[in-house]
């Protein structure tokens, strides 16, 4: 697991032309992608095909990527956030989605943990609050929570301007909260 | 942290989702394994071939990156109550600065300096500005000199031969932060305000030859700033920057403040040095690129790049300038007249650009040309697009293909 920066970088530069070290590099990653992919779609299924989407992206553009190892990580979320959002900018696709979220909480609330029911309804308030976000404030509220980003972290990541970030972020988290408390109030009513 | 923050920090934690299921991460590797591009294991020699041949037919790199990073390479960490608020022009400047020339010597480039004159008006706002921007700044771009007078910098790239005209309100924001933080009259008031509420501590060296200046040494818990007071006028002209690393305080730049409020004569906000043969793009006159719409991001780059073809075999090469960041019709053609442009084979897949500072895609395109009575495929795999500098929603090549 500790392996060096340069041991890395190796990795990634064999990677454009050595299956094997693509294949390492991928197992490396996949984890990181699928997370981040689920933590902004809330279906498996959607993130399993998104994260396939990402990878056979960077299996064709590996051999663009020329900065540091440093910045792999933020290549990959940021290819992850391109992807994700295409995803959801189809109308239909984003109906969809939200549809399989009520269909899918369901499930999960009786099969996957039943023990805490309490996280489970706030998990779908969280889809629903988030989901009707547009995919710009989707994406900075995952980065901030869920890959617990810094600002300027993010910045990097999606190549924008910190300041531009942090009113995205402002923004996007001022939203967020009146949806949760919308919804909230209306279950509660 | 705000309370919305601290709620939705709150709210997200524990909340449970599906982990990573072994089975189609073993599935997708596989596909991938299977997909993975033979051409990549052995060199692209046809691709090089091309691009040689097609270099020796003068298609050259068109230079015209607009985006002005101007990175003034200072920490103002200890300033920052008093300048991390917005800095809009609109809001009151408070300095004390109407003329000020200063010059940044980072510690690797002194040949180097970034220099910035600028002239205030009377309420603080910034009224004139002309930096120098070293090559070692920007590389690609090469040394740079900007001048900015209401909202519009000239942006000259001597390298480049190219003068850029763009709206901007970044360099008064940057330049409003610098004064404000390194006022010559106020800057080590500030510093007494933040030595008050325990951000750093000060230390005065105040020699009796009066000729010498009085040493005004702040550290912080990072970083250490020393300044240096004229004793006869009071005034700071010169700041030393010292960052903690590895246990002791090594030296990164040294801030020189010249000729304060000494009247700057106007000259120096012109740029009466571009040659008459510079290639002249003015983005403030003509809507540059393409309308974004309802398209993704991924599509309007490829979109971009396939109008621009189009132009080009259509022999429109105002068309095609409009899309190269607003470069004028008679240098396009200038630049690929003599190609000619016959059909767009492919366009894509588009990928982010391999330099996030770009804020680009990169859309790899092939064409096919004729050139010497040969037709051949003419295989771009770096052609970089993004949103037009200060015209969010518009999309256009930049830097070259």
């Amino acid at each position: 697991m500790a392996s060096s920066k340069a041991e890395n970088t190796d990795l990634i530069r064999q990677a454009c032309s050595d299956p094997d070290a693509f294949a390492q590099l991928y197992l490396l990653h996949y984890n990181d992608v699928f997370n981040y992919c689920i933590r902004r779609l809330f279906d498996r299924h959607s993130a399993e095909d998104v994260t396939s989407t990402v990878f056979f992206k960077v299996m064709h553009n590996l051999s663009s990527f020329d900065g540091k190892v440093t910045d792999f990580k933020n290549w990959l979320l940021r290819i992850a956030t391109n992807a994700v959002n295409d995803h959801l900018r189809n109308s239909r696709r984003r109906a969809d989605v939200i549809q399989k979220i009520v269909k899918n909480t369901r499930a999960e609330s009786e099969f996957v943990i039943p023990s805490n029911d309490k996280l489970l309804e706030k998990k779908v308030l969280l889809k629903r609050a988030l989901l009707s976000l547009k995919p710009k404030y989707q994406t900075v509220i995952t980065l901030r929570f869920f890959e617990n980003m810094k600002l300027t972290e993010i910045a990097a990541c999606l190549g924008k301007n910190p300041s531009t970030v942090r009113s995205c972020l402002s923004r996007a988290i001022t939203k967020l909260r009146k949806k949760l408390n919308t919804a909230a109030t209306r279950k509660g009513g | 942290m705000n309370d919305n923050e601290k709620y939705i920090e709150e709210f997200v934690n524990d909340i449970p989702f599906d982990a990573p299921d072994d089975e189609h991460r073993d599935e997708l590797k596989k596909q991938l394994l299977n997909a993975f591009p033979k051409h990549r294991l052995q060199p692209t020699i046809h691709t090089v071939n091309v691009w040689r041949k097609i270099m020796k037919n003068s298609i050259t790199r068109i230079a015209a990156a607009a985006v002005i990073i101007v990175a003034i390479g200072l920490l103002l960490n200890f300033w920052s109550d008093s300048v991390a608020y917005a800095l809009d022009q609109t809001i009151e400047a408070n300095h004390s600065v109407r003329y000020i020339h200063i010059k940044e010597i980072t510690a690797g480039h002194e040949d180097e300096p970034k220099e910035f004159w600028l002239e205030s008006y009377e309420d603080g706002q910034v009224k004139n500005v002309r930096m120098h921007m070293p090559s070692w700044d920007a590389p690609e771009d090469g040394a740079k000199v900007i001048v900015w007078k209401e909202n519009t910098a000239q942006v000259w790239m001597k390298k480049k031969n190219v003068l850029v005209t763009v709206m901007d309100k970044a360099v008064a924001d940057q330049m409003l932060k610098l004064v404000k933080a390194y006022d010559p009259r106020l800057a080590v008031e500030r510093l007494y305000k933040q030595e008050a509420e325990g951000k750093v501590k000060i230390e005065i060296e105040e020699p009796s030859d009066k000729s010498r200046p009085i040493v005004v040494t702040a550290t912080g818990p990072s970083r250490r700033d020393v300044l240096f007071v004229d004793q006869a006028t009071k005034l700071v002209t010169a700041i030393k920057f010292y960052q903690l690393k590895d246990g002791e305080y090594q030296y990164q730049s040294l801030l020189e403040l010249n000729g304060y409020n000494q009247p700057i004569d106007a000259k120096v906000f012109t740029l009466d040095e571009v040659p008459t043969d510079a290639i002249r793009i003015d983005q403030t006159t003509q809507e540059v690129g393409l309308e974004q719409g309802n398209l993704t991001d991924e599509e309007v780059a490829a979109e971009v790049v396939r109008k621009f073809f189009e132009a080009l075999i259509a022999g429109n090469y105002a068309g095609a300038g409009q899309l190269l960041e607003g470069a004028p019709a008679d240098f396009i053609q200038k630049q690929f007249g003599q190609i000619k442009f016959i059909r767009i084979i492919s366009v894509g897949p588009v990928g982010p650009h391999p330099n996030p500072q770009t804020r680009g895609l990169v859309v790899p395109c092939t064409v096919e040309i004729e050139t010497d009575g040969k037709i051949i495929q003419w295989k771009l795999e770096r052609i970089g697009v993004r949103e037009v500098y200060n015209q969010p929603g518009r999309w256009t090549i930049f830097g070259g293909i």
